[in-house]
Order: structure tokens, then C-alpha cells, then sequence
């Protein structure tokens, strides 16, 4: 049985199917909420919460759908609650101050190993990553890990589509002003079409 | 600490709400459809004329196809720490 089938089950109220897919997706759901607050006792405590509020909310699941989506956007707004009720707006304890992510990004210079590895360049990321708000993390993870595009971002968080928008492109410009040094440091610009696609 | 405009989850942003996209932010969301692959045909055809057109919009266009792989990389590796409630 696959995960829609499981879903539309789940949602129908067959706690079997639900406990199923739990155990599937909690490792998912923490790496998600992770990927957004940053901190692993943070991405726990969301964890747990998305699970307790999945006994609900999976009534609201329309199958067939993309439940894998749509368990991202709960747990991205889950993760925002948390966050925001906890008061945790600032970054994580071991993110630098921008100019500090932008000095370090500018001037790679790793050894070898760590080049080839492109070790240096996950570092940039990750700092970067955590120069951005929780709400821009959250949207990125939808829209770059998702595949969703701008207006089911928003109609999954259900926030305005131009503020998914707004925020997004906030999001890549920062990202790009952070990173654009090291990825052509590791990666230089091809001269010809290598590929067409990520 | 201040807060940002960003704070509110569900509230929309005054600001968010009638501020036009910067050039550079229309150009990193339109390079973003076109490295996924949503653009329409005729949005690719002039996208990908541009490219050839003009090596500084192409240099752009691939530095940033480089970190939205790198993101993309980083969004999708395990996170650290351990998790188990079942």
C-alpha cells in the first residue's frame, strides 16, 4: 500500500494507516523542521507536535493528493508556530553575523580534499542558511525541496501569494549575495551548456 | 530583540503587499523557473536567447544554477541528531 492509499485511509479516521505512516515519515518530518529551525532539540519538540496535531488534521487530508507536500507545509507551519512561540526569532547560537557569513563565503581557500568534497561550500550554505528568517526557510524548503510553486505555497500556509513571493525573492537575493563568491570558486562558470537542468 | 518584518507567520507585511520585486530578484525568480524547468516554451526561448545574447546574463544565470543546486543539496541531506517517537 502506498503512501496516498495509506493517506486517504489515514484520513478517514483508520488509525493503523495513520501509525503507518508516522513511522515512515517522523525521521522526514524532523529533518524538515530541522532544515528550518536549526537546532536539534527544536526540530524534536516540532517533531513531536507535528505528530500530535496529524491525529487531527489528517481529517482535513484530501485524498489523492501529495501527502508528502502536504505534511511539509504542516510541519513548516508547525515549525513557525514553535518558533514564534517560543520567541526564538533570532538565529541559531552558531550563526555569524552577515558581514562575518559573507568574509568567510568570499575567501574559500580550503585544502584540497575539502575543494573536491565541496565541504566549504555546505559550511557557506549552511551560514547562509541561517542568515535568513524562519519563514524564508520554511518557504524555500517548499518551494526548492517541495517543487511547490509560489501559489500552493500559499495556499498551503495559507499567507498571501504575493508575500510567498516577496519573501522568496528576498530569500534567493540573499542567498546569491552570500554565495555567489564560493560557488564560483568551486564551480566555475561553464563556457558552454552542460546541462540544461538541475 | 527588534522585530522584523518578517515576524508575523500568517499577517501580511504592509510593505510585502505593494512592493514591486527589485530587477535583481525578478531575474533570480525567473532563473529559478528556468533551471526547474517550469517556464513555458516561449519564456525559455527568450531566456535562453538572453544567455546566448549576453555572456554577463549567462555568467549570472549559471552562478546561480550552482547555489540553488548547493541549497537544494543542503535542503534535502538528513539532519544531524537523532529522532525516535514510535
Amino acid at each position: 500500500m502506498d503512501d496516498e492509499q495509506l493517506a486517504g485511509l489515514a484520513s478517514q479516521g483508520d488509525r493503523d494507516a495513520l501509525a503507518t505512516l508516522i513511522q515512515q515519515y517522523e525521521v522526514w518530518i524532523y529533518t524538515v523542521a530541522h532544515k528550518i529551525a536549526l537546532r536539534e532539540q527544536d526540530a524534536r519538540e516540532i517533531t513531536q507536535n507535528v505528530v500530535s496535531k496529524l491525529v487531527t488534521a489528517i481529517r482535513a487530508y484530501q485524498s489523492p493528493g501529495n501527502f508528502r507536500a502536504w505534511l511539509a507545509a504542516v510541519t513548516a507551519r508547525a515549525a513557525f508556530d514553535f518558533l514564534r512561540q517560543a520567541g526564538r526569532r533570532e538565529p541559531p547560537g552558531e550563526a555569524v553575523p552577515f558581514e562575518e557569513v559573507k568574509e568567510f563565503c568570499s575567501d574559500p581557500a580550503p585544502n584540497p580534499r575539502e575543494a573536491l568534497e565541496g565541504q566549504n561550500l555546505r559550511e557557506c550554505v549552511e551560514k547562509a542558511m541561517a542568515d535568513l528568517t524562519p519563514q524564508q526557510r520554511a518557504i524555500l524548503t517548499l518551494r526548492l525541496d517541495e517543487d511547490l510553486p509560489t501559489k500552493d505555497i500559499a495556499a498551503r500556509l495559507e499567507i498571501p501569494p504575493k508575500l510567498v513571493r516577496v519573501q522568496l525573492s528576498r530569500a534567493y537575493a540573499r542567498l546569491r549575495t552570500l554565495l555567489a563568491d564560493v560557488a564560483q570558486h568551486y564551480f566555475p562558470v561553464r563556457k558552454s551548456h552542460e546541462r540544461d537542468t538541475l | 530583540m527588534n522585530a522584523t518584518p518578517y515576524d508575523d507567520w500568517r499577517e501580511p507585511d504592509p510593505i510585502d503587499e505593494t512592493e514591486d520585486l527589485t530587477e535583481e530578484e525578478l531575474f533570480l525568480e525567473q532563473a529559478t523557473a528556468y533551471w526547474l524547468t517550469e517556464m513555458s516554451p516561449e519564456e525559455r526561448q527568450a531566456f535562453e536567447h538572453q544567455m546566448r545574447s549576453d555572456p554577463g546574463f549567462r555568467e549570472q544565470a549559471e552562478t546561480w544554477r550552482v547555489i540553488l543546486t548547493a541549497v537544494r543539496e543542503w535542503l534535502a541531506a538528513p539532519a544531524p541528531g537523532v529522532i525516535s517517537l514510535t
